[in-house]
Formats: structure tokens, C-alpha cells, sequence
């Protein structure tokens, strides 16, 4: 039994579950080593593992539940009780009852924790107490200072269910419920404590049950006589009872489902150790949200143990949490690198998301580290920046990132924005700097790839050709024609869009006519490549729609 | 691309052998704007194939023995280019050039207006064309002094009219488009000789109509570029009819 166990790093998702397990048992301080490519253990660290498996996921991810949220609102409490609601204002009475409201009376009656209730240890009638808390409402002819008494028991019975459910019991099962739905749930569904009928309530219990005593009777079976060979691991196992259908995209029903192997004769299972590292993969993934990130950095153990802590620590780290920020953090890891004189670490490494139920996998080169850090600054102004469509909210910094992880042209991008500037503006989160910062990445990223190699690498054909933009529009300006610019650019945006130069110098040229100007030159530029004509195109439309002054390479003013 | 400029004269006479004042005028102003470009065009390379053609247009003229007499002193300048840097640098020479006067021999001219007209879009493979300025038919073989110009009445003349276009189409569009212009099939539909001076002497033109059967994309570039022979020195600009 006590013979030490050895797991070698295999395909993304394993390596991501012995990244997790490996977490967890840090975290409580058991003894692990780590080697190579191999973690050791000894069997000795699976006593009482249930109980590290949900330490670590409220430990890392506590500022985040909705536990948490319930329970920091005892510093409101405490400072109100403290100056005796002298400070108490209507903002406060406003943000009580949106505690009230949206937090407190959601959570405690939400059904997972309605279901931990019963295993707590405790005679608090907790469900009573929630409904003894109302919110506090002055009708028109009361003053706040009337109030007042109201709120003072208000303030002291959600103290008292503030207490109940900071207690270490009920902490330990309310912020376990928090973790399944909102962590676990990304990795895995449908068996132990995330089965729809489960037998066991106590979830602590169900996932030993369900995981451990496997692991137990399999280390103490006699190997010799099993056929079969584990799908992971390749060591022997008796039968294929445990098959991946638990796993979210990657398991199938293996007794519906047999299309998917051959000769409809499944082969997919692994053994019960394996089976316990899969149910960690969530603690070796990033999770924000539903959304989620792993770096497959399969170079050794150390390094992919490493790499994702960085990532975890910079997406955990601040209180702000927002979708895009598993993409941010990668971003700012890779930045990381290159001050610190670390360079590449990160070149050619598998990047793992897991977003809308689905993984997707990108290999980070190394010409697109080197342009993410180059364009920092202008990725840094993107961050903030996104577009509404069709009730959806946009982030451009993570389009963009996504863009060039998977080494695609933002042509697109840019023409959407274009079009949504001219067309909805209200859609529109994003100013004509940021759109100009699109295009200076896309240019550079072009140049990365070998384009545009006619064009003169000192020239900024993006600024120039947003500059002889704005000047038109200053020309239309002057000659009060200035609603004629829309039309104009939808033309010119069509004439890109297809690619088709005749078109575009066609419009430019009525333009010019019109104005009785000269074509600048950067427009003649423009005619060598055809590239760079889309580039210049994009940037003279966004300089014509947006009116923009002064860039100042980069710089801050804006008028519109 | 399309331009017509209006030219204004300072007195009515204009010799005869205009298409050299119009060329003379058109170096100049490409010289005045971007000189890289004028060399490029004329001095880099002799007998530079040049991506455009002209015509002129003199309203109500009056053709004398040496010289045109003009009663309006204004002469409309048709201007065609399959490339749209020389009609962006045209159009901008003409611009940096308009009002100032430009001397030629016993008068001067003027850049007055500048429009650009629109191309019509050729979907069908079969086109009319008229001729807006004569369409030369040269046989020329790099000797100048076998050069003959012929006229598009007789069979001789087109066919060496198909070898000049076979000639002018390859020279565009390469080798591997060859079984397009073997495709190509010409109609004459009328055709009138005339005599025009060109660099003293007198050169045979054809003013004519012309049903040209041919992918589309070539027919938009002889609609564009012109038909011919010395096309950018004021012969073979084509209007679709």
C-alpha cells in the first residue's frame, strides 16, 4: 500500500488534472515530488482528500463565490453599528437594499444552498431569518431619519445570518456549493456530487465515495490478471467501466454512442487513479466566470506547474473580474517575459481556452509573443474598448488577441468596427484612437508576416493615411457638405471590402474633384501593394468618419 | 479612369499638328509634379509602353491648310488610363498646372476644368466602339524607315491591325492569355481614312466604328487604354457606343 505512485504528463487534459492535483495537494502541504515529466506521491495523501480537494477551490477562488459576496457586506454592517448610522445616508439605504435584494434573499433561497442547509450542524433556522428581512422603504412623507430604527434591526438580523454562514460549517458546505456550479461544473458533469439524483447529500462524502475507495481496491488488486490497458496511462485494468463521459467536451456515452469507436467496440476507459486526476482537472484550469485558460507548457512538470500559477495569480489577484481577463492575464505573462529577460519561454506553447462549453487551442509563436509585447500599448488601450451586436456585448482586445493567437488579419474586425461607427454609434464603446490602435497592430502584424515589403518600413502609412482623412473632412467641412462623408465612406468601406482599388479611387477621386485638392501621395502608396492599400484604405475612411486631431503618436486628444 | 480637361486657348489658331502640343503639355505638367515620374514614363526606358490615351475635341473648328482655327480658343481634352496611379498623378499635374498658362507656338494654353467622367461597366463579351480619336494601324518593324500606316478598308490592314492588338494585349496580360486573344474577332462597321500630321508628317488614321467580340476583361481594357498604335501620343481612344 504504501509503495509511492508515479504519474507521467500526457495529453493537455491530463496534464492539466496533474497540474490541479498537484495545487491541491500543495495547498494542504502534503509531500509531492515533482520531477521531469512525473509527479510522486505517496498513497498516503489520498486520506481525508475530499476535504483538500474543496480547501483548495474555496481558498483560490473565495473572493469570487457568492458566499463571499454574502459575507462582506459584515464590514457595512460593522461600520454602521460603529458610528451609530450617524453616516447613514440614502446611498446607504439604497445599497442595503440591493444587498438585500439581489444578494442575500437570492443566494440563501437558491436551491443549491437550500440542500446544504440540512447537512450544516446548526439550530439557526436560517431560512426563517431571511424571511424575517425585508427591505426598508420610505414612502413620500418620511424622512431617512425616521427610518432609522428599522434599519438598525434590519442591519442586526442580517448580522445574524452574516454569522451563521461565516461559521466554519456552514462555510464549508455553502462555499463548496459554490465552487461545484461555479468552478467544477466547467471540468465536469453528471457523476458524484454533480449527478441530478444524487444518493449521497453530503457532498464531501459523495466524492470520496465516488473517487477514492476505486483508487484504494485498485492499488491492492493483483495487476497480473487484468486485460485490458488504460486509455491514459496504459497500465493495466480490469474492465472498462470507467469510461470519459463524465469530462465536458471530450467523453462520450459509451453505451449509446459506440459510432464514435472502432467497430463499435469501446476501448475508451481508464483506471480509477486516472479517473481522480481527470476530477482535478478544474483546479489545474484558470476559470473566470465560464470561461477558462490553461497553458499546455509540456516542456516538464515544473514549467506547466509555473506557467498556469502565474496566470491564476494575475487573474485572481484584483477584485475586478471581468470575461476578458483570462486573455489579459496571458497577455500580461507574456509581457512579463520580456521585461524580465526570460525571453520566449512561452514560444510555441499550447494555449488552452475553454469558453462557450467548448476548448479551443491555440500554439503561441514566437513572432506573436514579439508583436503582443511590441504593441503593448496599444493593446492596453483596447482593453475598455468593445461594440454591441444584436444584444451581445463585444470586447476588442479579446477579438484582437483571439486574432492573432490563431494568426488572422484584423481587416475584419476593423470593417466591422468602421461600419458599426457609421451605422449604430450608440453600439459603439470604443473611440477613433482605440480603432487607429487596431490598425497599428494589424500593420505591424502584416509586416511581421512579409507583407508589404515595397513599402517603406519608417513610414507610418496608418497615421498618414488617418491624417489625409481628417483633412478631406476638414475640406468637406469648410464647404458645408460634410453629411455627404457617411455615404462616401460606406462606398469606400465596400470598395475595400471587395478589394477592388478601381472602385475605392473612383469615390476617392470625385472626392478630391469636389474639394479641388490633389490625391496625397500616401494614397499613390497605397496603389504598390495590396495590403498596403487596405491599410491605408481603412485608416483614410476611419480619419474621415472620425474627424480625429492631433494623434501625437498615440496620444491623448480626441475631439469629435 | 476617365478625365476631360478644359483647355483654353489665348487666340484662335492652333497648328495642325496638335497631338505634339498636348503631348508637350502633358510632360510638362507630369515633369512639374513628380519628376520621378516623368522619367519613369519617358526617360528611363525608350518607347515605354504608356498606360494611356487622348482625344481631342474642338467644338465648331475650322481645319485651314497649316493650321485649325478655333472661334471658341477652348479645346476639350479626353483622357483614358488603365492605371490608376497615372490618373491619380494625372489628375494631380493638372490640378498643380490649372490657370497657369503654358506657351506653344504663337499662342498658349490653359488648364481650365478637370472632370472625371464615368466609365460605363462592360458585361456582355461583344462591344461596339467608335473611334474619339483615329485609330493607327502601323507597320513599323523597328525600322523607321520601312514604317508603313495602313488603312483599315483593306484585308492587309487588319490583319496587321489583329497582329498590333495580339501584340498590345500580350504585352499587358502575358503568355498565358494567349487563347483568349486568339478568341478575338474584330468588325469593321465603317470606317472613314483620314490624313492627320503627327510630328511633320502625315500619318493615315481610321475613323471608325468597331464591334470587337472578347472576354470582358479585355474589352474593358481597350475601352480603358485605347486601341492601336501610338495611343499615348493621341490616337486610339475608344467610347463605348
Amino acid at each position: 500500500m504504501s509503495e509511492n505512485i508515479r504519474l507521467y504528463m500526457e495529453d493537455w487534459l491530463y496534464n492539466s488534472g496533474i497540474v490541479g492535483f498537484y495545487n491541491i495537494l500543495k495547498e494542504s502541504e502534503d509531500e509531492v515530488t515533482i520531477k521531469d515529466n512525473y509527479i510522486e506521491f505517496n498513497p498516503k495523501v489520498l486520506e481525508n482528500f475530499e476535504e483538500k480537494y474543496f480547501n483548495y477551490f474555496i481558498n483560490i477562488y473565495e473572493e469570487t463565490l457568492a458566499w463571499h459576496k454574502i459575507v462582506s457586506f459584515e464590514d457595512f454592517i460593522k461600520y454602521h453599528e460603529d458610528t451609530d448610522l450617524k453616516e447613514f445616508s440614502s446611498n446607504s439605504l439604497d445599497s442595503l437594499n440591493k444587498y438585500i435584494t439581489d444578494i442575500l434573499k437570492r443566494y440563501i433561497k437558491s436551491n443549491s444552498y437550500v440542500a446544504a442547509y440540512e447537512l450544516i450542524n446548526s439550530d439557526v433556522d436560517i431560512l426563517q431569518l431571511e424571511k424575517d428581512i425585508t427591505t426598508i422603504k420610505l414612502n413620500k412623507t418620511q424622512k431617512l431619519e425616521d427610518v432609522l430604527p428599522e434599519v438598525k434591526t434590519t442591519l442586526s438580523k442580517i448580522y445574524k445570518v452574516i454569522d451563521y454562514v461565516k461559521s466554519d460549517e456552514a462555510k464549508r458546505y455553502l462555499a463548496a456549493k459554490n465552487v461545484i456550479y461555479n468552478i467544477i461544473k466547467n471540468a465536469w458533469e453528471g457523476v458524484s456530487f454533480l449527478n441530478r439524483q444524487p444518493k449521497e447529500k453530503d457532498i464531501y462524502v459523495d466524492y470520496r465515495q465516488y473517487f477514492i475507495p476505486p483508487v484504494m481496491e485498485y492499488l491492492g488488486s493483483d495487476k497480473k490478471k487484468f486485460k485490458y490497458n488504460c486509455f491514459t496511462c496504459d497500465s493495466e485494468m480490469k474492465d472498462f467501466k470507467n469510461d470519459l463521459s463524465f469530462l465536458n467536451a471530450t467523453g462520450f456515452d459509451v453505451a449509446r454512442k459506440t459510432s464514435h469507436v472502432w467497430d463499435f467496440n469501446n476501448d475508451v476507459a481508464v483506471c480509477p487513479i486516472c479517473k481522480l486526476i481527470y476530477s482535478c482537472v478544474p483546479a489545474g484550469f484558470t476559470y473566470v466566470y465560464d470561461n477558462g485558460i490553461y497553458i499546455n507548457d509540456n516542456s516538464s512538470l515544473s514549467n506547466a506547474i509555473e506557467a498556469n500559477k502565474k496566470i491564476k495569480s494575475e487573474i485572481l489577484k484584483k477584485h475586478e473580474v471581468t470575461r476578458s481577463l483570462t486573455y489579459r492575464a496571458l497577455v500580461k505573462s507574456i509581457q512579463e517575459q520580456f521585461t524580465e529577460n526570460m525571453k520566449y519561454e512561452l514560444t510555441d506553447i499550447q494555449v488552452v481556452r475553454y469558453e462557450n462549453s467548448k476548448y479551443r487551442f491555440n500554439i503561441l509563436t514566437r513572432d506573436i509573443l514579439d508583436l503582443i509585447h511590441k504593441s503593448k500599448n496599444s493593446l492596453n488601450s483596447l482593453i475598455s474598448a468593445g461594440y454591441k451586436e444584436v444584444n451581445t456585448y463585444f470586447n476588442i482586445y479579446d477579438l484582437v488577441i483571439d486574432s492573432l493567437f490563431n494568426t488572422q488579419n484584423l481587416f475584419l474586425i476593423i470593417h466591422k468596427l468602421l461600419i458599426y461607427k457609421l451605422s449604430t454609434p450608440n453600439d459603439c464603446y470604443f473611440n477613433g484612437l482605440q480603432l487607429f490602435n487596431v490598425m497599428n497592430i494589424n500593420d505591424k502584424f502584416m509586416r511581421g508576416l512579409g507583407y508589404m515589403e515595397k513599402i517603406d518600413s519608417e513610414k507610418d502609412i496608418v497615421k498618414d493615411g488617418n491624417m489625409q482623412g481628417y483633412f478631406l473632412r476638414k475640406e468637406y467641412k469648410e464647404k458645408k457638405a460634410e453629411s455627404k462623408l457617411s455615404g462616401i465612406a460606406y462606398r469606400l468601406l465596400n470598395a475595400l471590402k471587395v478589394n477592388s482599388k478601381d472602385m475605392f479611387m473612383d469615390t476617392l477621386l470625385n472626392c478630391y474633384l469636389y474639394v479641388r485638392k490633389p490625391v496625397p501621395q500616401i494614397i499613390l502608396e497605397g496603389l504598390k501593394d495590396d495590403v498596403a492599400f487596405k491599410t491605408i484604405g481603412y485608416a483614410f475612411v476611419s480619419g474621415l468618419i472620425e474627424g480625429k486631431e492631433n494623434t501625437n503618436n498615440g496620444g491623448d486628444s480626441n475631439v469629435k | 479612369m476617365r478625365y476631360s480637361v478644359e483647355l483654353l486657348l489665348e487666340n484662335e489658331v492652333l497648328p495642325k499638328d496638335k497631338n505634339r502640343i498636348i503631348l508637350s503639355l502633358l510632360k510638362h505638367n507630369f515633369k512639374s509634379y513628380d519628376k520621378e515620374y516623368y522619367q519613369e514614363l519617358y526617360e528611363d526606358t525608350s518607347n515605354k509602353v504608356k498606360p494611356f490615351t487622348f482625344s481631342l475635341y474642338m467644338g465648331n473648328c475650322k481645319f485651314l491648310k497649316e493650321e485649325i482655327n478655333i472661334p471658341d480658343k477652348k479645346i476639350i481634352l479626353n483622357y483614358s488610363t488603365n492605371d490608376l496611379r497615372n490618373g491619380i498623378i494625372f489628375y494631380n499635374s493638372m490640378l498643380q498646372n490649372r490657370g497657369k498658362a503654358y506657351s506653344i507656338k504663337n499662342n498658349s494654353v490653359k488648364v481650365n476644368k478637370i472632370n472625371l467622367l464615368n466609365e460605363k461597366t462592360i458585361m456582355d463579351d461583344a462591344v461596339v466602339f467608335r473611334t474619339m480619336s483615329p485609330i493607327s494601324v502601323r507597320e513599323h518593324n523597328g525600322d523607321n524607315k520601312k514604317t508603313w500606316y495602313h488603312t483599315l478598308n483593306d484585308e492587309n490592314g487588319k490583319e496587321i491591325f489583329m497582329n498590333n492588338l495580339t501584340f498590345q494585349l500580350l504585352n499587358e496580360f502575358g503568355e498565358e492569355r494567349i487563347l483568349d486573344f486568339r478568341e478575338i474577332e474584330v468588325i469593321v462597321l465603317g470606317n472613314k481614312e483620314v490624313k492627320i500630321k503627327n510630328y511633320d508628317i502625315e500619318v493615315l488614321g481610321n475613323i471608325c466604328k468597331l464591334k470587337i467580340k472578347a472576354k470582358p476583361y479585355i474589352l474593358y481594357y481597350l475601352y480603358k487604354a485605347g486601341i492601336g498604335s501610338m495611343r499615348s501620343s493621341g490616337f486610339g481612344m475608344v467610347d463605348i457606343v
